[in-house]
């Protein structure tokens, strides 16, 4: 097994400049010559799948449906369109028409949820469910470079598809997952799978990742997740699919990712 | 009805000056854009009225109805591009109150109400990339706890409690500026509160009224420091607090001091019809304040524990001094038919220990909240209980609401008080049940 740890200090410097390297490296293409050149950093690995993600983007939105199937309760679909700027976050529920208005935001680790109709927003956290097995810290951008030490632990295939495999360890109590398994693709450096688990290492939940969505990035085409299927491992008929659509890159105002904007 | 005229005034008037002066901040190519929600609401409450204290013999004086049954449209409409938006929520409703006592003062058997308002609306629009001004009717609220906000001067309660009841938007105008690390401070000059307002917000500051509020947002926190003062009034000063523990945990605070005169404390007077009679002394600042928690399991529950100290409740003597005049009141009216003036001075009385215009009687409360979003993609659940320490008396609460279809949800809330409970005085027990159909 293929084992590499990287100290934090490294981390953090590549977290500060994988927001600026962003703009020059998108291309899978890029990114395929590079693996071919030398074995590719976790680091690396967790930058460029961030930016699948939506991290480290100075303003983008994208249209989310969440679309919860459980076995003892049925099926929910909810819609929202997700505002992301940074490390924050806005997302606005316009389906089904009970919940439509209600907004989610996210500001570093402050979660707070407010609909125009309360006098003001709740404060949450991160492990609130928002439908089925997915977590409200499931639907915002993700800065795993951030938030996590990453181990490449070995190699794998996933539907036909040669990936490596990261060992993610949070590194604050802040996030929604302490340990994460993560399979990237080797040939395009985005997110296939990933399992969830908690501190003793139990899998509580999985997902499949589809980075089918493309985005203009100064003028170069960039991968965009697409499709993630939530399931939970103890129960694997509750599933929660997560879609993206119309995703574009959109100036976020600062306004717009307070606490005061979501009751207005 | 009343569709407020002053309001509709102030909206037309704000969205003309903010529109032509914020104009240019907007692009030639924003798109405007149009969104509305609307919901019916239909329901029906069950009072059980408490009609064996002082406070509400025979359901003499708080004259409840056995049962209520509402309905009520909400619509909420918004036209917003890049720069600007404009909002408005109307709301009407038709009360039908039914099984109301005989013989209460100005009862019927059944009573019939309408209404027509505007909960909230205005124009708001961003100036440059930091700031944004606003005019209109508009919540104000901050802060993470949900039983009080002691540092609002404006809306005592949270409105979290309830999910059928809505809060009633203050007329303002505002301006807000929003910095680069964290920082926000908001300015605002506060016109008007309805009566609406006035009726559900317990201890309300005047008004026009000068409002600052600086807030800084940290990675993990989140604090506020907010300035208040109705004309030549002493400053009003409040504080809040949140901090992000962990991915489950989140802890608040929140504090208000203030020269309060609105309240309502009893006074032995030998003068006085029966002895005794309430006024608003000019006494010292007083402080509240709030510390509190929230808990989410791994299950997706979330415990909520409030402590609440206001200075401004009851203390010992006062709570005495209530209980006596109230039992004198009381004991005038169980007596032989006393004269008009006497019946007169004993309501006044017994109504005044009622609403003393003070946002909690007691000074300590405890308050615990479990509560559960998307329970199964099916419902909301949520039970909460409220004990006041020094009345000894407690409020239970439950809240139901149950998706059963994408657009339609049922409504259930059942309340119960207890021992001596501010609520129980004059209501045991409540049911709500209904229906809410949003499109």
């Amino acid at each position: 097994m293929q084992r590499r740890h990287f100290n934090r200090s490294a981390l953090a410097l590549l977290a500060g400049a994988s927001g600026a390297a962003f703009g020059a490296a998108t291309s899978a293409a890029t990114t395929a010559a590079t693996t071919a050149a030398s074995p590719p950093t976790p680091e690396q690995l967790l930058a460029a799948t961030d930016r699948v993600r939506g991290g480290g983007l100075p303003g983008l939105q994208w249209t989310l449906r969440i679309t919860a199937h459980d076995p003892d309760a049925g099926s929910d679909m909810r819609e929202m369109v997700v505002k992301a700027a940074g490390d924050d976050s806005v997302a606005e529920t316009t389906l089904p028409a009970r919940a439509a208005g209600g907004r989610l935001l996210q500001q570093g680790r402050n979660m707070w949820y407010g609909r125009p109709e309360l006098s003001k927003a709740v404060s949450i956290s991160s492990r609130q469910k928002m439908s089925g097995p997915a977590a409200n810290g499931d639907i915002a951008s993700t800065n795993y470079l951030k938030d996590y030490d990453a181990v490449l632990l070995r190699d794998d295939v996933v539907n036909g598809e040669a990936a490596w495999v990261l060992a993610l360890t949070a590194k604050s109590r802040f996030v929604t997952y302490d340990r994460i398994e993560y399979w990237i693709s080797k040939e395009r450096w985005v997110p296939l799978r990933a399992g969830f688990l908690t501190v003793s290492g139990k899998l509580f939940k999985t997902a499949e990742i589809e980075a089918g969505n493309q985005l203009m990035v100064g003028g170069k085409a960039q991968p965009f997740v697409s499709r993630m299927t939530i399931r939970d491992a103890l129960q694997s008929e509750n599933v929660s699919v997560l879609e993206y659509r119309d995703v574009r890159l959109q100036a976020v105002s600062r306004h717009e990712l307070s606490v005061e904007s979501l009751t207005r | 009805m009343a569709l407020q005229h002053a309001f509709i005034g102030w909206v037309a008037a704000a969205a003309a000056a903010l529109l032509v002066g914020a104009a240019p901040a907007a692009r030639a190519d924003d798109a405007w854009h149009f969104d509305q929600r609307q919901a019916v609401l239909g329901y029906s409450t069950l009072n059980a009225a408490n009609s064996d204290g002082p406070y509400n013999r025979s359901n003499r004086i708080a004259a409840l109805a056995g049962n209520v049954s509402t309905l009520e449209w909400r619509a909420d409409l918004r036209l917003r591009n890049d720069a600007c938006s404009a909002q408005l929520g109307l709301r009407a409703n038709l009360q039908h109150s039914g099984d109301r006592p005989a013989g209460a003062p100005g009862s019927a058997a059944a009573a019939s109400t309408h209404d027509l308002y505007g909960r909230s609306g205005g124009v708001g629009c961003r100036i440059g990339e930091a700031f944004e001004a606003r005019a209109g009717r508009y919540v104000l609220g901050w802060g993470s706890a949900t039983l009080r906000s002691p540092s609002n001067p404006f809306y005592a309660d949270t409105g979290k409690t309830d999910p059928v009841r809505e809060q009633v938007g203050v007329d303002l105008v505002e301006l807000s500026w929003r910095g680069d690390a964290g920082w926000s401070a908001s300015l605002a000059h506060v016109a008007a509160a309805s009566r609406r307002v006035r009726a559900a917000s317990g201890p309300l500051l005047a008004t026009p009224t000068g409002l600052l509020r600086i807030e800084k947002t940290g990675v993990d926190s989140t604090l506020g420091l907010v300035l208040s003062r109705a004309g030549a009034a002493p400053w009003r000063v409040g504080g809040y607090a949140t901090r992000t523990v962990d991915q489950a945990l989140i802890v608040f605070g929140e504090a208000g001091w203030r020269h309060d005169r609105s309240g309502l404390y009893p006074v032995a007077d030998s003068a006085a019809p029966l002895g005794w009679r309430f006024a608003a002394p000019d006494g010292p600042a007083r402080v509240s304040a709030l510390a509190g928690g929230a808990f989410t399991f791994e299950s997706g529950w979330t415990m909520t524990v409030e402590g609440l100290y206001d200075q401004s409740g009851y203390s010992a003597g006062q709570r005495d001094a209530a209980r006596r005049a109230v039992a004198a009141a009381d004991a005038l009216l169980a007596g032989p038919p006393p004269s008009p003036q006497a019946i007169g001075a004993a309501y006044g009385l017994i109504g005044s220990a009622l609403a003393p215009q003070l946002s909690s009687i007691g000074q300590r409360t405890l308050f615990v909240q479990l509560q559960r979003s998307e329970w199964n993609n099916r419902a909301d659940l949520a039970l909460r209980w409220a004990y006041d320490i020094d009345q000894r008396g407690a409020n239970w609460s439950a809240s139901l609401t149950w998706f059963a279809a994408p657009g339609l949800e049922l409504l259930a809330l059942g309340s119960l008080s207890a021992g001596g409970a501010v609520q129980g005085r004059v209501l045991h027990h409540a049911v709500l049940l209904g229906l809410r159909a949003s499109f």
